[in-house]
């Protein structure tokens, strides 16, 4: 018994410490990414002098964001073609986050089958949708921490000098594939900026306390499509089995 | 007995992670490659690591009474919750290319304290009801290793000829 009861002390004053430290991160890592909001910018841009990503034209400076990417040993459209198949909790360990409603009392009633896909979640939700065939997708909002809905501008240039209000958040999210040598490299990454500092501060340490979930979530989002790509043998549409040179976002600039 | 203590500790390990890696869907393990089996080394080693803690630390309650072997045994299943629960929060954490080396030690605190108190309650809750098969079975090999219970329910064991 006491073996169990010197485990439940150490167990506990190792939660304490790691509290003690996770918190003097958060605090510090909040204070060091909000410091920028309010701070001119300037585009990102590729050697060439072109933009590099749809989401570097969108939103090139920002306070909180993450990037995660896999390589995937497939064709660009055969990843992408996977990716929008691609549910969000397809993963095991994935499928624990939904217990989270669950225990909140807000319980999910629709069935897996008639969940839609990440890629149609984020069509659906978003108020910009941009989208280069078989390279990338972007979907961007303008959020608040508060019950108001802003309109998010529906045009690239309308999303770009939207000025942000009182707890209001520009919050694209992307999915971008790259050519590799042995594949493509598939990324996603989410960019939040603020104007206000204070909000910033707030939503760094929501951030900051979710992170390893969000992480772990995106992490296996993008093992999901990879293992579908290489080994699902995703069907690449006739339309979509060459890479179009041009941009289709809908001629919104 | 301690080779059964770090048999059981991988196994739980093992079990544990392919249900949080594979689940219900079998298919997944077909599309692992040789890398992806590497990553089992992982619950193993961290299985092992749960045993030798528990071996070194209680050696009094592996040989003891049914309810110290119980509590050893939770205690060695909470461990490696703890233990892999950290791990797997890394798993995020380590993937992240926005992140620089202090970012990643910095979330890395965050995600271990996560890690801990998921895979601790985890942990203990399946320590609390699979110690009580393994301290039976810890028990029948106490006997069969010659073990001979005492007035005090502790299991010693019997000094036979080849022991010298």
């Amino acid at each position: 018994m006491k073996y169990l009861l010197r485990t439940a002390l150490a167990g506990g004053a190792l939660v304490f410490a790691l509290a003690l430290a996770s918190a003097a991160w958060i605090e510090y890592s909040a204070r060091n990414s909000c410091a920028s909001v309010g701070v001119p910018s300037f585009p990102a841009q590729t050697p060439g002098g072109a933009s590099a990503t749809l989401v570097d034209r969108i939103l090139p400076e920002y306070q909180i964001g993450e990037k995660h990417s896999v390589i995937v040993v497939a064709p660009s459209a055969r990843a992408f073609e996977s990716l929008k198949e691609a549910k969000s909790d397809a993963q095991p360990i994935i499928k624990l986050f939904n217990l989270l409603p669950v225990l909140a009392g807000k319980s999910d009633n629709s069935s897996p089958s008639e969940k839609k896909s990440l890629y149609e979640k984020l069509q659906d939700s978003s108020g910009l949708v941009l989208e280069e065939p078989n390279r990338e997708l972007v979907a961007a909002n303008i959020a608040t921490a508060d019950k108001h809905i802003p309109s998010t501008p529906e045009t690239v240039r309308g999303f770009v000098a939207y000025r942000l209000r009182h707890n209001e958040m520009k919050l694209p999210v992307s999915f971008h594939a790259e050519p590799v040598e042995s594949g493509v490299r598939l990324t996603t990454e989410t960019r939040i900026m603020f104007a206000d500092r204070k909000l910033c501060r707030d939503f760094a340490w929501y951030w900051g306390v979710i992170y390893p979930g969000s992480s772990l979530l995106r992490v296996d989002f993008l093992d999901a499509v990879k293992r579908r790509a290489e080994h699902g043998m995703a069907p690449i549409p006739e339309d979509q089995k060459e890479v179009p040179e041009t941009a289709t976002d809908g001629g919104t600039q | 007995m301690n080779s059964f203590l770090r048999f059981a500790a991988v196994l739980v390990a093992l079990c544990n992670w392919y249900a949080l890696t594979i689940g219900g869907s079998p298919a997944i393990l077909a599309s692992y490659g040789w890398a992806d089996l590497l990553a089992l080394l992982l619950p193993t080693v961290l299985g092992l690591v749960a045993a030798e803690l528990t071996i070194r630390r209680a050696r009094k309650p592996l040989a003891g009474n049914f309810l110290d072997r119980y509590a050893a045994m939770a205690a060695t299943v909470w461990i490696g919750g703890m233990l892999c629960g950290v791990v797997l929060a890394w798993g995020g954490v380590l993937h992240d290319q926005a992140l620089g080396l202090v970012g990643t030690i910095g979330f890395g605190a965050v995600a271990s304290l996560w890690g801990v108190i998921c895979g601790g309650v985890l942990g203990i809750g399946e320590g609390l009801m699979l110690g009580l098969p393994l301290a039976v079975v810890l028990g029948w090999f106490g006997e069969k290793a010659g073990s001979v219970p005492t007035a005090r329910g502790v299991f010693e064991r019997v000094r036979t000829p080849r022991d010298g």
